[in-house]
């Protein structure tokens, strides 16, 4: 078959034949999006600022002398709440530890939090989600009045609570590290966050499930495994992309929150944006400068986290509004 | 319509009953009143008698039911810290996040509301980019920070550059100043700004989007073409038809937004010392005072339950097509 369907076109139409998709690469949907994407200036800024972020957090040594645990000491004398000069840019608190140092390092357990939770929620919501909607039934009934019931539950709450656990049961400890650990406050988290995944991708499956090549993959002898997470999943990439996103922003405001009411990440030895925020609390009056560094921090990842998701959702999602 | 709301009450029942179910046995896997009691010198058999005395060495269900069937008879027992029943503090509290949640709601609903629809009017003007980027940054700001600003800003930030020796506001503690005799209006709104204004800080970012999204949906609607037609003054066209109709879908969202009012305040509360049901919560819980708990956590529950009841019949009330059933 060597038939021409298409013209061979003049060179003066190059542009509009790039345009119309028939360039050298082709135009794949992840491309399309991505181009939409790099159109949305504050999301690609944002990305950069988080990256930069991200990499100062993971390679904090490069960025500080100091270990966040190191006490500064000046001819042997705690140098505790230094004004930010210096050699230490946000001075140094309570503990005589360096806020630089801290905050550095505190953004390591945040983002971790904020990731994990993220994509541990993402997996979780999904496969609650799409074998809801997909069996339907008396299982759908089930998962979706368990969602209801986690969606009752008050979630700071629940969060309180749960965080105690480990401190009282020990098949607590077992599942989920011990109190106050970065494991445990990424289990509390996770436990409260995975719903509104799963009724957003339930919803989806519903009306897709019904398509044709739901239908045609069943015909080929697809299994129900094979159906649901090869063929359903992939549609609800967009609506999953956007909501781990958002979960990402989400969890860092819960984490610091938690840590702020004292249920988080101990603040002895890990320092969190949550906790050395918290831990500024109590030398409001005299030291206030320490407030501004962990709650910055918060602020202007939390702020990148979701103009990245603005992105995209205009980039995976064309058709809905963004609010 | 009758069959949607009953059907809806009578679902109510199962998630109060399951959800305080859980949050009990949560709360005696969490907490040990009798290790919160220990002193020094209590012998084990003194402890064992004070547990007993306490109905704590029942099996859980039983203690379970013995709370449902008590809670319902409007008997809240007394609280294992102070003696005291329980009751009269609960219902101080309850009033005081009442208050507090209805001033903030009364300011950011109005603000919110007030920006979604001036930036959906004049989408893309300056003041829509404004307050877009605005809600942005107040999404991202945690109340907790923003309540330690403001508390910098009225404190220690006035005190030095307008040389008082009072703060602009009071922010610590307490619905009144220690100094006040009585009702004293002008000082409870006082107590009552910083407060609000913490909680509004995300909740205005929020229904600023909310509303500005469904107004451009309604502005965008033919009916709005088909008012304009007719010769409806753009006002009137903007008002009685687009302004009333985009409000609909924001009620859903106030609903489950109050819902959590009774429960929700913990963080703004803590911050400000303001004695309301979250500041209640977490001081119960250090004590482990189950008989000042329970009720708090019925309470709690049930005004989600009701509020997301209430969101959905209004719902269903103000959008005739949706009445299900």
């Amino acid at each position: 078959m060597t038939e021409i369907l298409y013209p061979p076109l003049p060179a003066d139409t190059a542009v509009s034949s790039a345009a119309l998709g028939m360039g050298e690469k082709p135009l794949t949907p992840a491309r399309l999006a991505w181009r939409r994407y790099r159109r949305h200036k504050i999301a690609m800024v944002s990305t950069v600022v988080l990256l930069i972020v991200a990499f100062m957090c993971v390679f904090a040594p490069l960025f500080t002398k100091y270990d966040p645990n190191t006490q500064i000491r000046a001819n042997g004398v705690l140098q505790a709440f230094l004004h930010p000069q210096r050699g230490h840019w946000f001075g140094t608190n309570d503990k005589a530890r360096d806020m630089w140092a801290n905050v550095l390092y505190g953004g390591r357990i945040s983002l971790e939090v904020g990731f994990v939770v993220a994509i541990v929620t993402t997996i979780v919501g999904t496969i609650v989600g799409v074998v809801a909607g997909y069996y339907g039934g008396w299982l759908d009934n089930v998962l979706m009045r368990v969602t209801d019931l986690f969606i009752a539950i008050p979630f700071l709450i629940g969060t309180i609570l749960l965080s105690r656990l480990p401190g009282t049961q020990a098949w607590a400890r077992t599942l989920m590290g011990p109190p106050q650990s970065v494991r445990a406050v990424i289990f509390v988290i996770a436990v409260f966050f995975w719903m509104p995944v799963a009724r957003i991708i339930r919803g989806i499956v519903l009306s897709l499930k019904e398509k044709e090549f739901v239908e045609a993959a069943r015909a080929a002898g697809a299994s129900n495994f094979r159906i649901m997470f090869r063929h359903l999943v992939p549609n609800c990439t967009g609506q999953i992309i956007i909501n781990t996103t958002l979960a990402v922003a989400a969890a860092i405001l819960t984490e610091s929150a938690l840590s702020f009411l004292g249920f988080g990440v101990d603040s002895i030895f890990t320092p969190t944006w949550g906790n050395l925020l918290s831990n500024s609390q109590d030398s409001l009056d005299s030291y206030p400068y320490l407030v501004w560094a962990p709650g910055l921090a918060i602020v202007l990842t939390v702020l990148c986290v979701n103009f990245i998701g603005d992105g995209l959702r205009d980039a995976l999602d064309p058709k809905q509004l963004s609010i | 319509m009758l069959r949607f709301i009953v059907r809806r009450m009578l679902w109510a029942i199962p998630v109060l009953i399951a959800g305080s179910f859980i949050l009990f046995v949560a709360l005696h896997l969490t907490t040990d009143p009798v290790k919160a009691a220990i002193h020094h010198n209590v012998s084990s058999d003194a402890l064992i008698k004070f547990k007993h005395d306490l109905g704590l060495d029942k099996p859980l269900l039983e203690q379970y039911w013995i709370f449902l069937t008590k809670f319902f008879r409007g008997d809240f027992g007394t609280s294992y810290t102070s003696g005291a029943p329980v009751w009269p503090g609960l219902r101080t509290a309850l009033a005081n996040s009442l208050v507090l949640g209805f001033f903030a709601a009364l300011f950011y609903l109005t603000i919110g509301i007030a920006i979604g629809v001036v930036s959906a009017i004049r989408q893309y003007s300056w003041f829509d980019h404004v307050s877009t980027g605005l809600s942005f940054f107040g999404l991202a700001m945690p109340p907790f920070f923003f309540g330690l600003v403001t508390i910098v800003l009225v404190g220690t930030f006035y005190e030095t550059h307008f040389h008082s020796s009072t703060p602009l506001l009071p922010f610590i503690g307490g619905v009144y100043s220690p100094s006040t005799s009585g009702f004293d209006l002008v000082d409870r709104i006082k107590h009552l700004i910083l407060p609000a204004l913490t909680l509004s800080v995300q909740e205005i970012a929020i229904y600023s989007r909310y509303m500005r999204t469904g107004m451009l949906e309604t502005l965008n609607s033919d009916y709005m073409r088909t008012a304009r037609a007719k010769g409806i003054s753009e006002r009137r066209v903007t008002l009685r038809h687009g302004f009333r109709n985009a409000l609909i879908p924001l009620t859903t969202f106030a609903g489950i937004d109050f819902g959590a009012v009774a429960g929700g305040l913990i963080i703004t509360e803590s911050i400000f010392g303001y004695p309301g049901m979250g500041r209640y919560f977490l001081e119960s819980f250090h004590n482990a005072d189950y008989p000042a708990l329970l009720p708090w956590m019925m309470i709690v529950i049930g005004s989600v339950v009701l509020f997301n009841l209430l969101a959905d019949l209004s719902y269903a009330w103000l959008d005739p097509r949706i009445r299900v059933d």
